[in-house]
């Protein structure tokens, strides 16, 4: 058996919206139990390392240093255009940009990512495992970018 | 805003005078920016074109604000009235900027732009400096109105200027999965119910209780002694006589008194109570008494 932890509130936002242009909770569209990409959120146009961190779900501390996987799925909105890259890391402790904490994992650098929707995914080593102190302040940091 | 340039990579159309050899010219100035010419090409003093291929853009899709500039380095070793300018080929016509005169033996850094597609006189598309369709840009190169005295370029590249169109990040999904947090196992009750080890009855001991039966006690004698009574001397009767006048003798009292007519104590019940013996059977210590009239 699995615990999983799920976005649950917006910590911080930097002008990234839900698919219809609200800005409210858009936590709310990523943290399904299965992948939907009917609901997404998504940064401003042409974002210059705007970030987007959420708050994960407390899960109990699991006693093991092995099976702790990030998992995501992005996208570009267009084909073509410009470049845009997205960093996503894993957090312990975040507060704001200015106090963010410590950071677990980078769970994915992409660079020129697709307009096709893809899997993300990161196993965390056992020593990333082992520096999570506080299962219950954990949170995904997304910074996107365009080049 | 965004910039993308291209180095010639061969020779095509020329006409005038050029140094070098046909088909390697471009050889000569696809260093840019060689600004102190380390090699060059000199033209003159026929004027004339040439000419240079490159490989094709590759412009993102949506994307605004599209010019092109060709850029070069010239200069003149000997002072005089010449002019050159940059060249473009778009859809099979070429164009030229507008010339200049290159003055002096040190390299002048020239750009000349087109903000517009000269063919199609519309703004630059995507595919037309992508090299798609029948405005297409084609080709860039040098041109002189007047090559005498004789011009020098040291380098030259094509350059592509555009807004590339605005793109978002988007994340529909995301999860931490962790394992289970383990768990004790626990037990509060356990049993082992197996049919009872069949038992043979056993008497050990066994005994009837009754009450005690009631006795009588018995009183087979008794008495009281108790002082003997006083006794007053009596006289019964005394007199008298004298003769004379008779007299009654008077007697204002009398009484005969005799003791007290012995009794019997009486005792309606009595018993003495002792322990029943161990060992079966027991003995009642019996007392008897005179048996009391009632």
């Amino acid at each position: 058996m699995a615990q999983f932890g799920r976005p649950s509130t917006d910590t911080v936002n930097e002008s990234y919206t839900d698919q219809g242009g609200g800005s409210s909770n858009i936590y709310t569209t990523i943290d399904e139990s299965v992948a939907s990409d009917a609901d997404y959120i998504r940064s401003a146009l042409a974002p210059t390392n705007d970030v987007y961190v959420t708050k994960l779900t407390t899960v109990e501390d699991p006693q093991s240093s092995s099976g702790h996987t990030v998992r995501y799925r992005y996208a570009k909105d267009a084909s073509g255009g410009a470049q845009i890259d997205l960093t996503v890391q894993l957090r312990q402790g975040y507060v704001n940009e200015g106090s963010p904490g410590t950071l677990i994992a980078t769970c994915g650098s992409h660079t020129n990512i697709s307009n096709s929707w893809t899997d993300g995914s990161y196993a965390l080593s056992g020593a990333e495992a082992d520096s999570i102190t506080d299962y219950s302040s954990l949170y995904l940091r997304f910074v996107s970018n365009q080049v | 805003m965004a910039t993308v340039a291209k180095g010639p990579t061969g020779d095509s159309n020329v006409s005038g005078t050029w140094s070098g050899s046909a088909g390697t010219r471009y050889q000569a100035v696809d260093d840019y920016p060689d600004s102190g010419g380390a090699d060059y090409l000199e033209h003159g003093t026929a004027a004339g074109y040439l000419e240079f291929t490159y490989s094709a853009f590759s412009i993102p899709a949506g994307s605004t604000g599209i010019s092109v500039q060709v850029q070069y380095y010239d200069a003149e070793p000997g002072s005089g009235n010449n002019n050159c300018a940059g060249r473009l080929v778009v859809g099979g016509t070429a164009y030229n900027a507008s010339t200049h005169n290159p003055s002096g033996a040190t390299y002048s850094s020239r750009s000349d732009n087109w903000a517009t597609n000269p063919k199609s006189g519309a703004a630059w598309t995507v595919d037309d400096v992508n090299g798609v369709g029948g405005n297409a840009l084609q080709r860039f190169g040098f041109y002189a109105g007047d090559a005498n005295p004789v011009i020098r370029f040291s380098s030259i590249q094509l350059q592509v200027t555009y807004t590339p169109p605005q793109n978002r990040a988007q994340v529909s999904f995301a999860e931490l999965e962790v394992p289970t947090a383990p768990r004790r196992g626990r037990v509060s009750f356990a049993e082992l119910e197996t049919p009872s080890v069949p038992r043979r009855g056993q008497v050990s001991f066994g005994e009837l209780e009754v009450p005690t039966a009631p006795r009588r006690a018995r009183v087979s004698w008794s008495e009281l002694e108790v002082p003997t009574a006083p006794r007053r001397g009596r006289v019964s009767f005394a007199e008298l006589e004298t003769p004379s006048v008779p007299r009654r003798g008077q007697v204002s009292f009398g009484e005969l008194e005799v003791p007290t007519a012995p009794r019997r104590g009486m005792v309606s019940f009595a018993e003495l109570e002792v322990p029943n013996l161990i060992g079966g059977g027991f003995s009642f210590p019996q007392f008897q008494g005179p048996v009391l009239d009632s």
